[in-house]
């Protein structure tokens, strides 16, 4: 009963912060261009805690963090005019107007990401009268964007493929990200995009992208846990033959948390999408893997598969994972599967018998892991990557 | 070399070696033979220091240490070596980097410098060439898809590699057709030496046609209950077991 009534409170006090920073936003975008997203976010309810998405990661950090951006605007700009980003190859980018923001904003299912809204007025409001802190890049060849959080605390980017072009996209995350960053493929576009995350203060981002017919989305990514680290990923496969393929490595240890929460429509006919996750909790640290693959009526042909190994360290870690199947066609090929285990004993002790010292045997086996994970061409740089991380983490949990 | 003394052990409560005493010199070869759960992969993990089984009784002295005291990595650098009966695979560690960390290890505990990779990989190709593999084999995950033939001859590149003072081969023989074991049992005749002991573990005789044993014994119920010379395996072919076990 004392349980109940703790949890009453606690639930009163973070609805309590969601509402203040509703008002915030509200206030914020009040007599802006921001009209459209105001009304949305104004009749939305926005996630708390226990919310079947926000279970496993404290939404309440997500309102602080947006009402911190509200409350010093001019610091979360930080004055610098450099974008968060270094564009190369045929491309060209350009700062949008809040007109523009809005349309990208309305784009985003924001019943599945109401936090989105919320994100768009905190950009634009935070960028005062530098602009809508939106930026549109449009990629007619190949090109190439380097992303790096660690200039901005905002930022919301919308990609722009024309027909058979080519994004490479090397993203970097540091402290204090929240950001949207928006991808439309048109027919035959391709991005392939390395996501390496270190271990920050605090991440949310959202990525969100519609692919036309023989469209192709690569996303590898290797990811430390942080305080707060909430990933989401949402690719409509709208064209046919269009595909996506994510794997990639999550790691979290100390009190961190790891949350990637990822949403596959299939929409055109024979549109194939690869998800693969492998996890490793230690310390404290909490991963969470929401994988959730939509089939809609007229996918025909579609073939989708999740698969999300894990492995915890000890007894003190958590590990989250729900993958989920909503199909309305019939002829489809979709499969799924996860598992929790343990790091395998009779592989460490073959190691040892060898000679190789139990903690060194222990993070090959752990790398050994994660390299599993990751493929593609990022796959040996991200290797590398983890490589030395690896030990760092290690020692850190 | 080796002298086992009284060994009992259990696995879960349950006793499996009964009182073992077995002595090995410097430049011997003994097969130990014996129906199935009589104790001989028990042993054989005992010695390579597996977790899971629980010495109650009895010790191990290697080289005048006692063996059971050391970590099985020190086990290793001490000199044994244990070929396994099932080899793990081991998916995303590939077999050169396996074999360097192992090789670097002993030689760290030794005292020595760890070998340079050129000079690495022109003796883990001469190994690999010896025992019939492809070297592009070293670039694969340990044991990983292998067939059972390739992860035997594989526990032999590596007793090549690590080139221990003790080898204990268990069931080395399992799995194997003939020509794999030919080559197999070559691997294992070019390690013995006067400074080098084997002790094979087997079901069955064939292992011993091509690697000759100086002594042979029988384990039986946890004990040795019968020693010979090479001769005695060869009547184990023609009578079996149950003479023995049931005298």
């Amino acid at each position: 009963m004392a349980n109940e009534r703790l949890v009453a409170s606690q639930r009163e006090r973070v609805s309590a912060h969601a509402e203040r920073a509703r008002a915030a936003l509200l206030a914020s975008a009040a007599g802006s261009s921001l009209d459209p997203i105001s009304r949305r976010l104004r009749g939305a309810r926005l996630p708390l805690p226990g919310s079947e998405r926000w279970k496993y990661t404290p939404v309440n950090r997500v309102y602080e963090r947006i009402l911190t951006t509200l409350e010093a605007p001019a610091e979360s700009a930080a004055d610098d005019e450099a974008p968060p980003w270094v564009l190369s190859g045929a491309a060209r980018a350009r700062p949008a107007d809040a007109q523009t923001l809005v349309r990208s904003a309305q784009q985003i299912d924001s019943q599945r990401h109401p936090i989105a809204d919320a994100v768009a007025i905190a950009v634009s409001t935070s960028h005062g009268d530098k602009g809508s802190g939106c930026w549109t890049i449009e990629v007619d060849g190949d090109a190439q964007l380097v992303l790096d959080a660690a200039t901005a605390t905002t930022s919301w980017l919308q990609v722009v493929l024309a027909p058979g072009a080519h994004l490479t996209i090397d993203e970097r995350q540091s402290p204090g990200a929240l950001g949207v960053l928006r991808c439309e493929l048109a027919a035959g576009a391709r991005i392939t995009h390395s996501r390496h995350a270190s271990q920050d203060r605090f991440c949310w981002q959202l990525l969100d992208v519609e692919l036309a017919d023989d469209a192709s989305y690569a996303l590898h990514h290797l990811s430390f846990g942080s305080e707060l680290r909430r990933q989401e990923n949402h690719f409509r496969l709208l064209g046919h033959r269009s595909s996506v393929e994510i794997d990639g490595a999550l790691l979290c240890g100390n009190n961190h948390r790891n949350d990637v929460q990822t949403i596959v429509e299939h929409k055109g006919r024979n549109s194939r999408s690869r998800q693969r996750y492998h996890g490793i909790a230690a310390g404290s640290g909490k991963v969470t893997v929401g994988g959730r693959i939509h089939i809609h009526t007229g996918a025909a042909g579609a073939d989708a598969q999740l698969s999300n190994p894990n492995l915890a360290l000890n007894e003190q870690t958590e590990i989250n994972t729900k993958p989920e199947l909503e199909i309305y066609e019939e002829d489809v090929s979709c499969s799924h599967g996860a598992t929790i285990g343990k790091l395998d004993e009779d592989a460490l002790f073959y190691m040892r018998s060898r000679g190789i010292p139990e903690a060194a045997a222990r993070e090959a086996l752990l790398l050994a892991f994660v390299r599993e994970g990751i493929s593609g061409p990022a796959a040996e740089r991200g290797a590398a990557i983890a490589s030395a991380e690896l030990k760092q983490w290690l020692a850190s949990t | 070399m080796l002298t086992i003394s009284g060994l009992t052990a259990e696995v879960d409560d349950k006793p499996i070696l009964k009182g073992l005493d077995l002595s090995i010199a410097a430049g011997e070869v003994h097969a130990i033979m014996g129906p199935n759960g009589s104790g001989k992969s028990t042993l054989a993990s005992i010695l390579a220091g597996k977790p899971g089984y629980r010495v109650t009784d009895g010790g191990v002295d290697f080289r005048g240490d006692d063996l059971l005291a050391f970590e099985p990595e020190e086990r290793a650098h001490a000199g044994v070596f244990l070929a396994f009966q099932y080899p793990t695979e081991i998916p995303g560690v590939s077999n050169m980097e396996f074999l360097k960390a192992a090789l670097d290890s002993g030689r760290k505990a030794r005292g020595e410098a760890p070998l340079d990779t050129p000079a690495f990989m022109r003796l883990a190709r001469e190994h690999a060439t010896a025992l019939g593999l492809d070297p592009s084999f070293l670039k694969r995950g340990v044991n990983e898809g292998f067939s059972g033939g390739e992860k035997k001859r594989n526990e032999i590149l590596q007793l090549a590699m690590l080139d221990p003072s003790l080898a204990v081969l268990d069931e080395t023989d399992s799995g194997l057709d003939i020509d794999a074991l030919q080559v197999v049992a070559e691997g294992v005749n070019r390690f013995r030496g006067e400074d080098k002991a084997v002790l094979l573990i087997t079901h069955y005789q064939r292992l011993l046609d091509y690697i000759t044993p100086d002594h042979v014994h029988v384990l039986a119920e946890g004990r040795i209950v019968r020693s010979g010379d090479a001769k005695l395996a060869l009547e184990l072919e023609e009578r079996g077991y149950g003479w023995l076990t049931n005298a």
